[in-house]
């Protein structure tokens, strides 16, 4: 779930969209809003929706406070259970009173007048029920209708949380691209975004500045017009930006009823976004314990873990685990894949046969059953096929090879 | 040397030129390494090719030829087999204008038989996308794809809406070679113009009664659908292949104590209004009226009496008296009652007893009340927007518009609802106005159509 961008607090300065996030004292507010806001949804079980958001629109807040209060109301609503407690199936009963109504209706003499009360009572008889019970079951499924069966689970820190993403991610509901520059990521934080990006069919472009990388992410028809098309997308791979080290996310906007062009600019430090919150991506086991073993083994080469990327556009992006420097070698990279899939391995045979690329090991599994010579020699690159746990040796046995080749 | 083409997500990528070569309406995408045209350029991209004799693998394509015929459809009247060849001299592409009524959709069956290819239509409602999937499957005897509302069954032949169809085109815009908008004045909006870019289909059609609109899009229909290729208007078929009609507005007066509570309420709202000098007639009145409104508690009590006044006006004594009146006049016909809301629509059912549809009724309870008024189980149902446009009703021949909004689309489109021609056919719609209320000039707006200005009346005047 995502805000609307009706519940973003912003305003313009010229072509900026200034959109205010909580301060800290904004945030000690809000969380005692948010915690009388819940337990008016907790008092109101068996009341309609209707009753519900009423009883939640009189609580006191401040004008500045009105769209945080409304955030906060939706996302209340939405982790609300409601449902129709009734003694009768309404569309049955629609459907048995309006034909029977509409018979009598055409029936009827000129001077004579339709008895309206007559038949709901000759109707609620034939399905068991009194005229009450069949006037108020009458509409009972529609949503205004329904009853709140479940008060929200969420508690308040958490619900402000999520406020606090959503109402961003509201913003990024009118962008029409991003521009996002990031620093000191981890490989497996860089993994998650492309893999979300690949999943969402966006399309990046990618620069390798000083310290990071500027990462430009579009949709594929963005090349040819501005569209917000994608902003559900962009929303949803927030998170995941976020998780990546330090940055700085450019959002180009289309904003308003006029569409008009503002950005959107947000700075970020490790910010805790999930509930993984504050903690660096951990490496993968198999990566800890190769470099342990890899330390421990006399060689030349220098093992490092990498947040580097490796793009050729239209070919892929291979994100490596591992860096191997020596002196007066080039550098060689390792990346582990998955088990889970054959598709990637044959996606960086491609990758490596398109040549103008780093040197790169891949190491796949036996599982996945390929062979080592699906990778032949020439392509700057190799693959190491392992039974069980990578091996050390093995492993700089590639790098040995490559470096030289 | 040739290229390869290839759909990808509403686009085209072609591999195999230079980054330096030119395409039509495509470009060299950095992103991907490769040249990329919108999926509506893929005709004139065959084109490119063949002209210049470059050989094409085309991945792109995933629609096929069909056997279609029709086996079973009506002979077709003159001005349909006319609207069909304009389209066909049109290259295939372009809008046809017909009345509701006039049959709009055979001219659609007609030009997917002329095509056979794999085809997609879409329209924009539930109740309409019903509709064309039994008359595809009725007029070609196949099975019909239906994507929207729950289902999600695509075949060579589907029927979607247009939200299905922005959602999916992107995926499936390779696997139709004709396509038919229905309801196009749709089309040209920012969202679902994105949904014929997506779609490489070389045939398209475009079917409307009411081709302007409000923003001044309709020129957009070149780009995305075709020119328009043919136009009818109600008053040149009315009489020989739309039933006669007769407009009736009647004006009623406010109860002493909703004129008090009337009064009182606008009073309130206009005070707020002209406090901060909105101005509810510009383009962004109303939303800056909800923009203020909702910072301060004085604001929220004019946002109610807003509401007030505007539930007065559209369901007032009078109304609910004359509308009860009228059911019993017409009690042998098949009335529509159209609301601008919602709230009406449940009054007007409970108080009459009569079906309601409204965007909350399920597909299912729909089509059981549709199939009812064309069989004459229900004689009467009341509706807020939802059946304003192209549901067909042939036995309809009253509409009471109990209230509405102040454009003359809807008012045109709600009259064409009860024009389908039937034998003895003679169709009335009633206009219910408060009188000396913010409705009046609604009214005046919404009736600025030729098809009101002729054979209309002002009765019953008593405000």
């Amino acid at each position: 779930m995502v805000l609307g961008p009706d519940l973003v607090r912003a305003r313009r300065r010229g072509e900026q969209l200034l959109v205010s996030e909580l301060s800290s004292g904004e945030r000690l507010q809000a969380l005692a809003l948010a915690e009388e806001m819940l337990s008016v949804a907790a008092g109101c079980v068996g009341q309609s929706i209707e009753d519900v958001e009423t009883a939640l629109g009189q609580l006191e807040r401040a004008p500045k406070f009105e769209k945080v209060w409304a955030g906060i109301k939706k996302i209340i609503l939405d982790d609300c259970e409601f449902g129709g407690t009734v003694s009768v199936d309404p569309v049955t009963a629609r459907r048995v009173l309006f034909a029977r109504a509409a018979q009598r209706r055409a029936s009827l003499a000129d001077a004579a007048t339709f008895e309206r009360t007559e038949l709901l009572a000759e109707v609620a008889a034939e399905l068991g029920v009194s005229t009450t019970e069949l006037e108020d079951g009458l509409f009972a499924d529609l949503k205004g209708a329904q009853l709140l069966r479940a008060a929200p689970r969420l508690r308040a820190p958490q619900l402000l949380l999520d406020y606090e993403t959503q109402h961003i991610q509201g913003v990024l509901l009118r962008s029409v691209k991003l521009t996002a520059t990031v620093v000191d990521a981890e490989a497996a934080a860089y993994r998650r975004l492309f893999q979300k990006l690949k999943f969402r069919n966006l399309l990046f472009r990618l620069t390798r500045l000083e310290a990071g990388y500027c990462i430009e992410i579009e949709g594929p028809f963005s090349l040819f017009e501005a569209v917000t098309k994608y902003g559900m997308q962009f929303a949803l791979v927030l998170p995941l930006l976020l998780e990546c080290g330090n940055g700085h996310l450019v959002a180009d906007l289309r904003w308003g009823k006029e569409r008009r062009p503002l950005r959107f600019e947000k700075k970020w430090s490790n910010q805790p976004t999930g509930p993984d919150a504050g903690t660096a991506p951990p490496l993968r086991p198999e990566i800890e314990q190769l470099i342990t073993a890899l330390r421990k083994k006399s060689s030349e080469f220098e093992v490092q873990t990498c947040s580097e990327l490796l793009h050729i556009p239209g070919e892929g992006l291979c994100i490596p685990d591992l860096k191997f420097s020596a002196p007066g070698r080039p550098n060689v990279y390792l990346e582990l894949m998955g088990f889970w899939s054959r598709d990637a391995v044959w996606k960086r045979v491609e990758w490596a046969q398109s040549g103008q690329h780093e040197r790169v090991v891949f190491a796949a599994s036996a599982r996945l059953r390929v062979s080592e010579e699906v990778l032949p020699e020439g392509t700057g690159s190799s693959l190491y096929v392992f039974k069980g746990v990578m091996s050390p040796s093995a492993v700089l046995e590639h790098v040995e090879a490559l470096s030289r080749a | 040397m040739g290229v390869e083409l290839r759909f990808s997500h509403g686009t085209i990528e072609v591999a195999g030129l230079g980054r330096d070569e030119e395409l039509p309406q495509g470009r060299w995408d950095e992103r991907s390494g490769n040249h990329r045209a919108p999926g509506l350029a893929y005709p004139a991209l065959v084109r490119h090719f063949h002209q210049l004799g470059v050989k094409i693998v085309d991945h792109a394509r995933a629609y096929s030829e069909l056997e279609l015929s029709l086996v079973d459809a009506p002979a077709p009247r003159p001005f349909q087999v006319a609207a069909l060849s304009a389209w066909k001299q049109a290259k295939h592409q372009g809008v046809v204008v017909l009345p509701t009524g006039a049959g709009k959709s055979l001219v659609a069956l007609l030009a997917l038989a002329d095509r056979k290819r794999s085809a997609l239509v879409v329209a924009p409602t539930l109740d309409l996308v019903r509709q064309w999937h039994q008359s595809l499957s009725l007029g070609f005897s196949q099975e019909v794809g239906l994507v929207g509302g729950g289902e999600h069954s695509l075949g060579p032949l589907t029927v979607t809406t247009y939200d299905s169809a922005l959602l999916h085109m992107e995926h499936w815009g390779n696997r139709f070679g004709t396509i038919v908008f229905d309801e196009c004045h749709h089309l040209p909006g920012e969202s679902y113009a994105l949904a014929a870019k997506f779609c490489i289909a070389p045939f398209r059609l475009g079917l409307t009664a009411t081709p302007d609109r409000a923003d001044g899009r309709q020129n957009l229909y070149d780009e995305l659908v075709g020119p328009v290729v043919y136009q009818k208007s109600i008053d040149e078929l009315a009489g020989q292949y739309l039933a006669q009609y007769e407009t009736q507005r009647l004006v009623l007066t406010l109860t002493p104590s909703e004129r008090e509570q009337y009064d009182a309420a606008r009073g309130v709202y206009l005070s707020f209004i002209r406090k901060h000098a909105i101005s509810m007639s510009g383009p962004n009145g109303f939303a800056e009226f909800i923009k203020r409104s909702s910072r301060s508690s004085e604001g929220r009590e004019a946002m109610l009496a807003f509401r007030r006044q505007r539930s007065l006006a559209f369901a007032a004594t009078e109304k609910l008296r004359v509308l009860h009146e009228l059911l019993h006049r017409h009690r042998s016909d098949r009335t529509i009652v159209f609301t601008q809301d919602n709230a009406t629509v449940y009054e007007v059912s409970r108080r009459f007893l009569v079906p309601a549809i409204t965007h909350q009724t399920k597909l299912k309870e729909r089509v059981e009340i549709l199939s009812g008024l064309h069989e004459g189980r229900y004689r009467v149902i009341v509706t807020s927007r939802v059946l304003n446009e192209g549901v067909d009703v042939p036995s309809a021949n009253v509409a009471i518009v109990l209230s509405g909004s102040g454009s003359v689309m809807e008012h045109v489109q709600r009259l064409g609802r009860i024009l389908r021609m039937q034998q003895g056919k003679r169709a009335v719609l009633y206009e219910l106005v408060s009188g000396d209320t913010s409705e009046s000039n609604t009214s005046e707006r919404r009736r600025e159509h030729r098809a009101y200005r002729r054979g209309s009346g002002l009765l019953g005047g008593q405000g």
